[in-house]
């Protein structure tokens, strides 16, 4: 029962997030809004072909979340590439091998000539210190460096954004990697794990196949739902502070309606109820994101296990 | 224990040649930025923290009310503190809603129950929309205490801890000696209060770094003092904005005090861990 509750809500947050993405995939081009004389359509009110209204350019403003929403996924796409890409081999490095960093471990390797488990365990204290190394950088400062060198070596604007994301990847990757090795340690010393050995599975295959799809896989699903939160996060943050993105996107779409919205709530601005509406669209899109995303993750996770 | 301190070491060095060599990759139009390592170790021993023509003085013990003057010190006490106040407020909450449900009382855990799921759900909402959610309601306008608030319970942290330490409660209070210990008619919380709080200490310091890093996000979004809006504000803003050459050496300094407290803590743990082992 419990799981067939838990499929039942896990099918409805897909189909949530299939509803924001679907759009905003198909969405390519914004075009202002005219009306028969071929005057623009500012400030128009919900409407079935306009779910948002349009804004003060006589943009429709349900296409501009779309595009906002597919650039920013487009974005955390090469984050998530790179944590990935560093995340998995690093875990996997650190966790194959029991863990030992005494260097009286590695003399007694090479006293006895195993050589291909010294090699092992050189990479496995070297994977130990990376991942300790890019753990102690916090994310801002690592954020603030990156965008420091993004701005004074690349000149295109749209290239910038996508190298922040890359560097994001990498100096987030230890999380997945500490994940994936401990996974790792506790399975080496499961019996299916060992009876997969005794028939001559691949190390290779064992990895892949056993370890890493049939066991870690919600773990895996779970960090990457987490990165892509982050990844759309700090665009908002850099947008914010207007070091993102030149085109359309949700951190922009937020920085330019942050003071209308501060002014609505404080009194000092007019309060327009179409206005109000219109300006937290994008707030509400990455409140529903974030939940959606992170409740996809554990439920990938329950039914995993 | 040797062990663990050269391997700390070995961290801490190549952590901060990582920022190095990011640093130094500043195109060769801009070489008058490069430094070196020993000369920025150097300057920063002596106190000098400010080397270029910038914006700001830069000073570690500054006046705060000077608009020309950063004062490193009171960012980094202020940022320390709020991490550290965000910190035992997460322990307190999730200790008292973990005894309550895994206690005896029904009416304790029929309360608690859904503290914990409310919290677990704001808990999954992320510091930064929280922050700017509460920053458009608040006009900006926010107190230490919800400041602290903000930091604690966002950002997946507060849910971890509590699931965690959910799971050790119940592993404990099945343990041999604990149900001996209460057919013996005896009080459990003398048996349990050493590894409960051994492991307590553990886990505050192992979830310092996260919280670390949302009280700069908090920071940052109520432009309160601190290190994430001395970061963004008073070194990346002026830098880009005017295109003035980046402090790189103070931004090295402000990055490596941070990792080396970080890591100082990691060490703190894992000796305690060590010790526990032995």
């Amino acid at each position: 029962m419990i799981r067939i509750l838990n499929l039942i809500q896990l099918v409805l947050v897909i189909i949530i997030l299939i509803l924001i993405i679907i759009p905003a995939i198909t969405t390519t081009h914004i075009s202002p809004v005219v009306d028969s004389e071929g005057n623009l359509v500012k400030n128009l009110s919900f409407s079935l072909q306009h779910p948002l209204g349009t804004d003060y350019y006589g943009e429709d403003i349900f296409q501009k979340l779309c595009i906002a929403t597919y650039n920013n996924i487009k974005y955390a796409f090469v984050a998530l590439i790179c944590f990935l890409g560093v995340g998995i081999p690093l875990g996997v490095s650190l966790g194959f091998k029991d863990r030992s960093t005494h260097l009286v471990f590695l003399k007694y390797y090479i006293y006895k000539k195993r050589y291909s488990v010294l090699f092992f365990k050189v990479i496995q204290n070297v994977a130990a210190v990376v991942i300790h190394a890019l753990q102690s950088i916090p994310i801002i400062i690592a954020i603030t460096i990156v965008v420091i060198i993004n701005q004074l070596n690349i000149s295109q604007p749209e290239l910038r954004i996508y190298a922040d994301m890359l560097f994001l990847g990498i100096f987030l990757s230890p999380k997945i990697a500490v994940t994936l090795a401990n996974h790792i340690e506790v399975l080496r010393n499961e019996e299916y794990i060992q009876a997969a050995k005794g028939l001559g599975i691949s190390r290779f295959r064992l990895l892949t196949s056993h370890i890493l799809w049939m066991e870690s896989r919600g773990s895996i699903i779970l960090q990457s739902m987490n990165l892509l939160i982050q990844a759309v996060m700090v665009e908002v943050l850099l947008s914010y502070f207007r070091f993102g993105p030149d085109g359309i996107s949700i951190g922009n779409m937020i920085s330019n309606d942050i003071e209308n919205l501060t002014g609505m709530f404080s009194g000092s601005g007019a309060v327009n109820q179409l206005d109000l509406y219109q300006a937290t669209a994008p707030f509400c899109l990455l409140i529903i994101f974030s939940i959606s995303m992170r409740w996809l993750g554990l439920k990938a996770i329950e039914l995993s296990e | 224990m040797l062990s663990i301190t050269i391997r700390y070491i070995v961290i801490l060095a190549v952590a901060l040649s990582l920022l190095y060599g990011l640093l130094n990759t500043i195109p060769d139009s801009r070489t008058e930025e490069r430094i070196s390592l020993i000369s920025w170790l150097g300057n920063a021993v002596e106190g000098e923290l400010t080397t270029r023509n910038y914006h700001y003085q830069i000073t570690f013990w500054g006046n705060d009310a000077d608009e020309n003057s950063i004062s490193l010190g009171s960012a980094f006490i202020s940022s320390f503190v709020n991490t550290s106040l965000a910190v035992l407020l997460i322990w307190i909450v999730s200790t008292l809603v973990n005894s309550s449900l895994v206690g005896s009382s029904e009416i304790m855990k029929r309360a608690a129950s859904p503290v914990s799921k409310t919290l677990g759900l704001l808990s999954n909402i992320h510091v930064m929309v929280m922050g700017l959610i509460l920053y458009i309601t608040l006009n900006g306008e926010i107190n230490s205490l919800g400041l602290i608030i903000i930091i604690g319970l966002s950002s997946n942290i507060y849910y971890d801890v509590e699931s965690e330490q959910r799971l050790y409660f119940s592993d404990i209070l099945n343990k041999d000696y604990v149900l001996n210990a209460r057919a013996m008619g005896d009080s459990v919380f003398k048996h349990i209060v050493k590894p409960v709080s051994t492991y307590s200490i553990t886990q505050i310091l192992g979830v310092w770094p996260s919280v670390l890093t949302n009280a700069m996000f908090v920071e940052i979004i109520f432009q309160k003092s601190g290190i994430g809006s001395l970061l963004f504000q008073n070194i990346l803003g002026p830098a880009i904005s005017s295109n003035l050459a980046p402090e790189i050496d103070v931004l090295m300094y402000v990055a490596s005090i941070i990792i080396l407290s970080i890591l100082a803590i990691s060490y703190i743990k894992e000796c305690i861990l060590f010790k526990l082992v032995k």
